[in-house]
């Protein structure tokens, strides 16, 4: 019966790993950007929730309400002022700089917050869960609930892009944004929106990953790992696609470590590697955004 | 229109000579600093000499074949770990087992390089990341007794060997950044080098003209594996200790070559070395002063990089360039020479 | 009344100059050719009206307005449409995705989505498929429809003829007539002359980079053409 608690956990972590990865998966499609400092954005988003909870005293779940909006802004801004300039130019200069900004950015929450873990409380709600098949099959409440709320963001982001105007407009700056400039569309403002829902989504997961997990300064890069696995697993173009990509990550993960423990991310990267060599276009890949 | 009758091209130009010269009077300079009692000093010309070896080889793949790496801490930590197999596992004499460590991770390096080949671009240095994550897992769950698992383990040294350990680390030290700062000159100069900058520049226009952009690629990943690896060898010579969280550390490895060669200049040569001398030089100072935290200095590194990597995008080299536009130490461009005149590529 | 009126435009491509002194007039409700060989700068002289091509030199009118510091997106909304070179419709999207990307813009006018699978019936039997599934003539269909959606003024029309069977070009030249009518200007780059002239008020010839020749494509003759397109006997 621990292997198919194990399975159902990957599953639902597969959730949250999916959420990080859409954020990657908008930006790489609509802006071939690759931004090695996402991971720090969910880290730091965490970390702002922790400090507003312990300053006011309220849930991390209104948390939510305050440091969403805000990262949105943050985002747009580091859109206007870093990325308008690397994008469209030889992707080295987009890696350095990027990744220069995950160095500071974990430097600062290092300097702030010191090299101490922390946890959202969410109190109780933690501890919940549902009990099937007897005693035997538990799924936790939380996890639960953060995989609903992972499926809701890519439904409402699948609609988004399919069905409204904006959402046509970044397919057709994902397919060619010189013919797009010409119907029209402002291609700054499209690059900016795509990395606020970016920026917004990495930081929702962030959160909730806060919530259940303890979360430190240098946990960005491991986050960026796996929401690019989830990516490349899933299949790039493919919203739907990442989603099972996380899946298939977690379940991966959560099987390796019951086999040991300390396999659980090497598991992880092992499947990564096979999909890599055998179907390096992904399991449900496409060459666009959808 | 004036015929033209005789013509020479060549690439040395008086400048060259003479800064070439002046790199020679400081490789002198610290061969003689190598045969004397200075440990402090040997130990810092050994640490230099690695960093240039790094980000010559990290700006050989994304500079000039267009691989962004963030995963040469794999052959960082596979050559340190190679050469305890060979010294403390096999036995071999730990200075002879440098160049033989080299090539088992430039062999090692193909079927590293065949996977992450799959990818492009920034996905490509995801992938290089996570093949070092991959190296990293494997060596510290490793049960062997000579790998040492998570504790790692140190390099043997025999008494016999014990006294001269600096002296003979900094002249290893000193040959391998010549040699492979030599190389880069010389593979860039070749047919080789030529095929690579095009595909660098113009992927499918090089490809149309039979340039085979994979294996080019490919034998530079190689190449770069065994220098990096080289170089680590001669580090963990001087260090001794291994740990597998620190020789596949990204920040402790990738995050300062990634720096210096964005601040010496991408793309060049010359802008590596400069970067990696600067870089170090300003580490020392601040380390010694204590002006800054660690975290604070590595937050500086990373927004220098970022604004580099935005603004300043050809480094310093590139700016003295642009003051000093025929300002050359290790020339790859052809100038053609028509009688009295000469013509460079730029057609000053 | 002139609708666009080129001045003494020279215009390139980073240190490569493509366009060296050119001028052009269109009235409203005209059409003109502008023909010439494989690289004499038609393409980079749409480009330019469009704004994708920086300019190094000259003016640009449109309407009676400086339209030169103006960004792509900036000139369609005033009305400038390019079909571009080699079609370039959006892959992903459907036929009907890429119609209501070209009304991005919001433009008010004749031009809708029925109008336009009216004037171009084979697109109707193709509403929901990719762009990148459709032939190369139905494609060209969907790419002059997608511009027409964002009710021009001035349609560019850069080689449509290109790549296309003589008989599917003789349709699309076909109903070129009933865009006229809606009030939209045109002009045509070609390759092939004889379409573009016999559909066009006015021509000019273009010559690496500069205007050759030009007139009403009654008054020029094939001789004064072909030395025109070619550069035979024309003094550099």
């Amino acid at each position: 019966m621990n292997w198919i608690n194990a399975i159902i956990q990957g599953v639902l972590v597969g959730g949250l790993y999916a959420m990080y990865a859409t954020g990657l998966s908008v930006s790489f499609g609509v802006m071939r950007l690759v931004n090695l400092a996402h991971g720090d954005l969910a880290v730091g988003s965490a970390f702002i929730a922790s400090t507003f909870c312990l300053a006011t005293g309220l849930s991390p779940f209104l948390a939510i309400f305050v440091v969403l909006p805000l990262s949105a802004l943050v985002g747009i801004g580091l859109q206007v002022a870093v990325f308008n300039r690397v994008v469209g130019v030889d992707p080295s200069y987009q890696i350095v700089a990027t990744f220069g900004l995950s160095i500071a950015i974990q430097n600062v929450l290092l300097q702030q917050y010191a090299a101490n873990p922390r946890a959202l409380n969410i109190g109780d709600f933690g501890n919940r869960s549902l009990k099937l098949v007897g005693d035997d099959v538990v799924i936790g409440l939380f996890p639960l609930s953060r995989f609903v709320v992972a499926v809701l963001v890519l439904v409402l982001l699948s609609l988004f892009i399919g069905r409204t105007r904006i959402g046509r407009a970044f397919r057709a700056t994902s397919d060619d944004p010189d013919i797009a400039r010409l119907m029209g569309v402002n291609i700054r403002s499209i690059y900016a929106v795509a990395f606020a829902i970016a920026i917004t989504t990495v930081a929702l997961a962030g959160i909730f990953n806060g919530m259940q997990t303890q979360f430190s300064a240098a946990d960005g890069p491991a986050l960026l790992i796996y929401a690019f696995e989830s990516v490349i697993i899933g299949g790039l173009g493919s919203l739907w696609g990442t989603l099972c990509g996380g899946i298939i990550l977690g379940i991966a993960q959560t099987i390796g470590a019951e086999i040991d423990p300390g396999w659980k991310q090497l598991i992880g990267h092992l499947v990564f590697l096979i999909v890599l060599l055998v179907r390096p276009m992904g399991i449900f890949g496409k060459d666009e955004l959808r | 229109m004036t015929s033209i009758q005789e013509f020479s091209v060549s690439r040395t130009t008086i400048t060259s000579r003479i800064c070439q010269s002046v790199l020679l009077i400081c490789v002198f300079w610290m061969l003689f600093i190598a045969s004397g009692d200075n440990k402090a000093s040997q130990g810092k010309i050994i640490d230099i000499c690695i960093f240039i070896v790094l980000a010559s080889m990290w700006n050989l793949l994304t500079g000039f074949s267009g691989l962004i790496s963030i995963g040469q801490q794999a052959f960082v930590g596979l050559g340190a770990y190679s050469l305890i197999v060979l010294a403390n596992g096999v036995g071999i004499n730990i200075y002879l087992a440098v160049i033989p460590s080299a090539i088992i991770v430039a062999v090692i390096s193909i079927p590293l390089g065949l996977v992450a080949f799959r990818l492009r671009g920034g996905y490509f240095a995801i992938g290089t990341w996570v093949i070092a994550e991959v190296v990293r897992l494997i060596v510290k769950n490793n049960q062997s007794s000579v790998i040492g698992a998570g504790t790692g383990t140190s390099l043997e040294v025999p008494e016999s060997l014990k006294s001269g350990r600096y002296q003979v680390t900094t002249f290893i030290a000193i040959s391998v950044v010549v040699v492979s700062v030599v190389f880069v000159y010389l593979f860039l100069r070749s047919r080789f080098g030529l095929a690579l900058q095009s595909v660098r520049d113009n992927e499918t226009g090089a490809r149309s003209l039979g340039v085979d952009s994979y294996r080019v690629r490919f034998v530079v990943y190689i190449v770069a594996s065994f220098f990096t690896s080289l170089a680590a060898a001669t580090y963990y010579i001087k260090g001794l200790s291994v740990q597998p969280d620190a020789a596949f550390n990204i920040g402790s490895w990738t995050a300062p070559i990634i720096v210096m060669v964005v601040i010496g200049g991408i793309g060049t040569i010359e802008g590596p070395i400069i970067g990696a001398v600067l870089y170090y030089l300003v580490r020392d100072f601040v380390s010694k002063h204590e002006f800054f935290s660690d975290p604070t200095f590595l937050i500086l590194t990373g927004v220098v990089a970022l604004i580099f990597a935005l603004f300043v995008k050809g480094g310093i080299w590139g700016l003295l360039l642009r003051k000093f536009p025929k300002l050359t130490v290790f020339p790859v461009k052809r100038r053609l020479h028509i009688e009295n005149f000469e013509f460079d590529q730029r057609g000053n | 009344m002139s609708l666009l009126e080129v001045r003494n435009l020279s215009a390139g491509y980073g240190q490569f100059q493509a366009l060296f002194d050119i001028s052009l007039n269109l009235n409203e409700g005209a059409a003109i050719a502008v023909i010439g060989a494989n690289g004499a700068g038609k393409s980079t002289l749409l480009k330019s009206i469009a704004g994708v091509v920086d300019v190094i030199f000259g003016e640009i009118i449109f309407d009676g307005e400086s339209i030169v510091n103006l960004q792509p997106h900036e000139r369609l909304n005033r009305g400038i449409a390019l079909v571009p070179e080699g079609r370039r419709i959006f892959r992903s999207l459907t036929v009907d995705e890429n119609l209501s990307i070209g009304a991005y813009s919001r433009r008010q006018g004749v031009w809708n989505r029925e109008l336009v699978y009216e004037v171009f019936p084979m697109l109707a039997k193709l509403t929901d498929r990719r762009a990148d599934k459709l032939s190369g003539g139905e494609q060209q269909a969907l790419a002059i429809g997608r511009a027409l959606m964002s009710n021009p003024r001035l349609l560019l029309l850069d080689e449509v003829s290109l790549g296309l069977a003589p008989i599917i070009v003789k349709k699309l030249y076909e109903i070129l007539p009933r865009i006229r009518a809606t009030g939209c200007s045109l002009i045509y780059v070609e390759q092939d002359t004889n379409q573009a002239l016999s559909a066009s008020e006015y021509a000019y010839c273009l010559l690496e980079g500069r205007v050759s020749l030009e007139g009403k494509p009654a008054d020029l003759s094939r001789e004064q053409i072909a030395s025109a397109y070619f550069g035979i006997g024309v003094n550099k």
